[in-house]
């Protein structure tokens, strides 16, 4: 993040931009606590004065994170100027979406300012992001809630296209033609919809690879723009669902927004 | 830093120029996925972490062969309870034996077999860069589902290569400063000699160098600070960098974990790591200190097969699992 997005306090926490109060206060304490000078995680990689740098950077992030009035002018700030941003996500290294492993434990909570400490008795391995998911607690093993590697299946030579069974069952779906994508003029959620059924793309297969959450997917695909994060992160989420979906991303990406840029307008205006 | 860190052997050969130019590419190769285990320090579990994902994944039925590429220290057989076989990898490299496949020899697990790591250092050492293509060419021929590469300690250039050239990077970690200082400076090889042999960054190929030098006077300090600066240079070779970064994404497992505080040391490597070098190091699981393991190693019998039913051997088949499952190709979406 540092890479592209210096001022980017968002990915500096490693939340994502609609993270809950709750949820941004722990990963404050989390990034402070990897950064803190005794940390064992920096040792040997960062001398005192680049971790001190780190945490100034990370107090500087959640003070305006935390604090709603201030949040908003910098969402707004950051929204204004979306073009120096934009291009350089798509293929930044650090493209939301994987902040998946929102675990902090009370144990890592460092002794540090006591102004903070009731509300950081936050259980161990809660896991914000996917309920279903979520680890039991005594499977401490799972880790990455998302995507685990601790569900045993049962021993099996590899299955060849485990990926997509059910398209083998299933007729294959007509396939949209190029004429059809060729046709659209304006993409809406609901031809991403209709394209992705028509694919045999399930919602969940999207889910686990994009790693955008589904009810960002859903808005998008509901056109719900309320419910959709800030134009930034929505283009970032076309541009993952166009490659997915094989649709061009040309046309849809600038489409989408567009629609989304006229009901901002008019929301504004009322 | 090891000896062999020098910058003669750090020069970059036409070979390398991709090392995963036969990665993906069935045609070439009969290997399905090369796993490399490594992580700088010795004694963090690389051997006993090869052989114990080997013998899982051939319990899954896949074909599997373990190679000790530990050159100069090579003792997987030994974890794998096996003799010291009569042919190793040397007699290939020397070209005593042509055929590395006469070099493959069969443990007592079944699907699993060895390919022995070379006895002397030397003719390793000298490796040439001809010998490594035939090498390469000749792992990714061998008649397997799967290659365990058994990484030896420290961060010479032959065994970052091998790394690299792995589908699967794997990093062994125990929760220890030495461990953990031991891992970055691997981790800082890999990256930067990745970065290093990637063709579209030639032209900044001496800034890369300068930054691999950590007391060097242009006050290029961390990655980020390199990118900055090839990124002055010119803004194409910063989205190549950008690439090249996201194509790393190597694997995390954290070893010899006693206490909750222990695991988590994987989240915050994890995080530093982001936010350090810009990668996602997958935290793919821990093992937890366990000493009936010790028992094992010391009757020369792998822990696998000797205690299936421990909690361990449970966390090495889910480990396994979910690397079979989740493969080592980088999605397009991440990058």
């Amino acid at each position: 993040m540092e890479f592209t997005h210096e001022n980017n306090h968002y990915e500096l926490l490693d939340v994502s931009p609609d993270a809950s109060p709750q949820e941004i206060r722990a990963a404050y304490v989390r990034a402070k606590a990897t950064f803190q000078k005794d940390s064992l995680a920096i040792y040997s990689l960062m001398d005192p004065s680049e971790a001190q740098e780190m945490v100034a950077k990370i107090e500087r992030a959640y003070q305006i994170l935390s604090h709603p009035d201030r949040k908003r002018a910098y969402d707004r700030d950051f929204l204004s100027n979306p073009n120096a941003d934009m291009d350089s996500r798509a293929a930044s290294p650090f493209a939301f979406g994987a902040t998946r492993d929102k675990v902090i434990s009370i144990d890592r909570v460092p002794p540090m300012e006591s102004s903070l400490d009731d509300e950081l008795l936050v259980p161990p391995t809660t896991d914000y992001t996917a309920g279903a998911a979520r680890p039991e607690p005594h499977r401490m093993e799972a880790l990455s809630a998302a995507e685990s590697p601790f569900d045993i299946t049962p021993r099996q030579p590899r299955p060849t296209a485990s990926e997509a069974p059910e398209s083998r069952l299933a007729p294959p779906a007509a396939e949209p033609s190029a004429i059809d994508l060729e046709q659209v003029e304006e993409w809406t959620g609901e031809q991403i919809r209709r394209i992705r059924e028509a694919r045999d793309f399930p919602m969940e297969r999207l889910v686990e690879i994009t790693r955008i959450r589904r009810s960002y997917l859903n808005a998008l695909e509901m056109d719900d723009f309320a419910k959709l994060p800030a134009p930034v992160f929505v283009r970032g989420f076309l541009q993952q669902v166009a490659r997915e979906l094989k649709i061009p991303a040309d046309r849809l990406v600038p489409s989408y927004l567009e629609r989304l840029e006229k009901w901002t307008q008019s929301r504004k205006s009322r | 830093m090891e000896a062999s860190d020098t910058s003669a052997e750090w020069n970059i050969p036409e070979w390398s120029i991709d090392p995963f130019s036969t990665a993906g590419q069935p045609s070439i190769s009969r290997v399905r996925e090369i796993w490399a285990i490594g992580g700088g320090k010795g004694g963090v579990g690389k051997s006993l972490i090869s052989s114990s994902l080997g013998i899982s994944l051939s319990r899954m039925h896949q074909k599997v062969i373990a190679i000790d590429l530990d050159l100069g220290g090579a003792n997987l057989h030994t974890t794998l309870g096996v003799d010291l076989p009569q042919q190793s990898l040397s007699d290939f490299i020397s070209g005593r034996t042509a055929d590395l496949k006469d070099c493959i020899v069969p443990t007592t697990i079944p699907n699993l077999s060895l390919i022995s790591g070379a006895q002397d250092a030397v003719t390793v050492m000298h490796l040439s860069n001809e010998q490594k293509t035939r090498l390469f060419e000749a792992f990714r021929k061998l008649d397997a589902d799967y290659l365990i590469f058994d990484l030896g300690a420290g961060t010479s250039a032959h065994t970052i290569d091998f790394f690299l050239a792995a589908d699967v990077g794997i990093i062994s970690m125990l929760p220890e400063p030495t461990s953990i200082e031991n891992a970055y400076r691997f981790l800082k090889s890999a990256y930067f000699r990745k970065l290093r042999g990637c063709p579209q960054l030639k032209n900044v190929a001496s800034l890369i160098d300068t930054a691999m030098d950590s007391k060097n006077e242009q006050g290029i300090k961390s990655p980020a600070d390199l990118f900055r600066e090839v990124n002055a240079v010119s803004p194409e070779a910063g989205m190549r960098m950008k690439e090249q970064i996201a194509r790393f994404q190597p694997k995390l497992i954290l070893n010899q974990v006693r206490t909750q505080t222990d695991i988590e040391v994987g989240f915050s490597v994890k995080g530093v790591s982001k936010r350090y070098f810009g990668i996602d190091i997958d935290y793919v699981g821990y093992l937890d200190y366990d000493t009936t393991v010790w028992q094992a190693v010391r009757r020369k019998r792998p822990f696998v097969t000797e205690f299936p039913n421990s909690r361990l051997v449970g966390s090495i088949d889910r480990i396994t699992h979910y690397l079979f499952k989740k493969g080592g190709a980088v999605k397009p979406t991440d990058l």
